[in-house]
């Protein structure tokens, strides 16, 4: 592997960089998702243009007046150990939570997280139940999108060639919500989702559930949430089935597609009870994790 | 493609190195310092032999460029311990047996150093959360927590 590379010591800098016609550019953050790419040759850019300097300006946690703004080179530890997260937002700090490894943790950023567009991204998981927007800048211009529209596919986005993602917006409705985030891997740390649920209950308890690896990308469970917070059903044996519109399981190395569908399911109950959605029911508890279902 | 120089500290010495952009901070370490405490284990982030502290945060060295480094503080293994004295950590390894082929022991070491530099006194979950991204294949990590935990 062998490229430019190009240290932008400001976010003018970067910006006037990447407007460069270079097709064959990439963005360097934390460098866990791109530099395995690198090496094991799934990518061949000409040149990389590293963020690392600019911690300065991106890498932030901002509450103002009832918005919350993180930076997009931000830490999935730093977010994870903020205060300000956890009281505001605690389903996105439990998300950066569990995301790799302590070492992981300490490089990977959140803006890389969602530019990477995995199907199992954690905190891009717990953005999309927070509905996030993303600020997105090129030389003299800015956007804004939200989340759910940016995110198109396994590893693609809306991002244009010469645009960074510069701050995740979560909106004040979403601040002092309750959150769970639940992600199911076979052992407990360095866990790439089979499954993963975020939930946010807000101040009107209004129920908002995104699925992680469960779709090629994040997605919300529409129909779960139109069932608890407009039909106002409660009784899980109705709700159950109003998940498998939203999901779109694939078997791979992980889990087959069956084992997937019912861990949505199971993963989503869990979250609802904790979050006092849904009450504790001994008898509807052993039927979802002892004897499950067929997915259908 | 151009060689860069970069200056950074490491344990506790200014460093300078000539490099190309792709050298990562591992083969760095390794080859051009030799610190070969450091180990490259999978080569992906995903064992944590590779384990460095960088500004303070326990990484993982095979996901850094070398060029990032640039300006920054890298404590390796053999920064460890001073005027041939070990680290407390190195002697409680030592002394509970929590070293069998030594070849995740750095990269368990620095992990376990991040956490007591931010964290003098862990508790076991604490600890085994700061050494979750480091895989033993031999000990079965009863050993090496009670090696941090004696350390404190």
């Amino acid at each position: 592997m062998s490229f430019n590379l190009e240290r932008p010591r400001d976010l003018e800098e970067a910006l006037s960089l990447m407007s460069c016609a270079d097709e064959r550019k990439r963005v360097l953050a934390g460098g866990t998702d791109l530099i395995p790419r690198l090496r094991n040759r799934s990518m061949h850019p000409q040149t990389i243009i590293d963020l690392s300097l600019l911690k300065r300006e991106l890498s932030f946690i901002s509450l103002d007046e009832g918005t919350l703004r993180i930076g997009a080179l931000t830490t999935h530890d730093d977010i994870s150990s903020s205060d300000v997260i956890k009281n505001s937002v605690p389903v996105l700090a439990q998300a950066c939570k569990v995301v790799g490894s302590p070492q992981i943790r300490n490089r990977g950023t959140v803006g890389g997280n969602i530019a990477n567009a995995s199907p199992v991204g954690d905190a891009a998981t717990a953005l999309l139940a927070l509905e996030a927007r993303l600020q997105l800048v090129s030389e003299g211009s800015a956007r804004d999108v939200k989340l759910e529209e940016f995110l198109v596919g396994p590893g693609k986005t809306t991002l244009a060639s010469n645009e960074i993602i510069s701050e995740i917006i979560i909106p004040s409705c979403l601040i002092s919500s309750k959150g769970s985030f639940k992600k199911l891997g076979n052992r407990n740390a360095l866990i790439i989702a089979i499954a993963s649920v975020a939930t946010t209950v807000d101040c009107r308890g209004k129920c908002r559930i995104a699925f992680g690896a469960l779709a090629p990308r994040p997605v919300r469970a529409s129909a779960l949430e139109k069932a608890l917070n407009e039909e106002r059903i409660r009784d899980w044996n109705r709700l159950r089935n109003s998940i498998w519109p939203s999901v779109k399981p694939i078997s791979d190395v992980r889990a087959s597609a069956e084992y997937r569908k019912q861990m949505a399911v199971n993963l989503a109950y869990m979250s609802l009870v904790e979050l006092g959605v849904l009450e504790y029911d001994k008898d509807m508890a052993r039927t979802v994790f002892f004897h499950g279902e067929n997915g259908k | 493609m151009s060689g860069l120089v970069i200056k950074f500290e490491l344990n506790g010495s200014s460093a300078k190195a000539d490099i190309a952009p792709e050298m990562l901070l591992l083969d760095m370490l390794r080859e051009r310092f030799a610190l070969t405490g450091a180990k490259k284990g999978c080569g992906q982030g995903e064992c944590g032999a590779c384990t460095v502290i960088l500004d303070g945060k326990a990484v993982n060295s095979c996901l850094v460029l070398a060029a990032q480094v640039d300006g920054c503080k890298v404590t390796t293994i053999e920064g460890l311990g001073k005027d041939g004295m070990l680290d407390p950590l190195q002697e409680a390894f030592l002394c509970e047996g929590a070293v069998q082929c030594g070849y995740c022991t750095p990269g368990m070491i620095m992990s376990a150093k991040a956490l007591l530099m931010q964290n003098p006194d862990p508790t076991p979950e604490e600890i085994k959360g700061a050494v979750s991204g480091n895989l033993c294949r031999c000990t079965g990590y009863k050993k090496i927590i009670r090696a941090v935990e004696a350390a404190t």
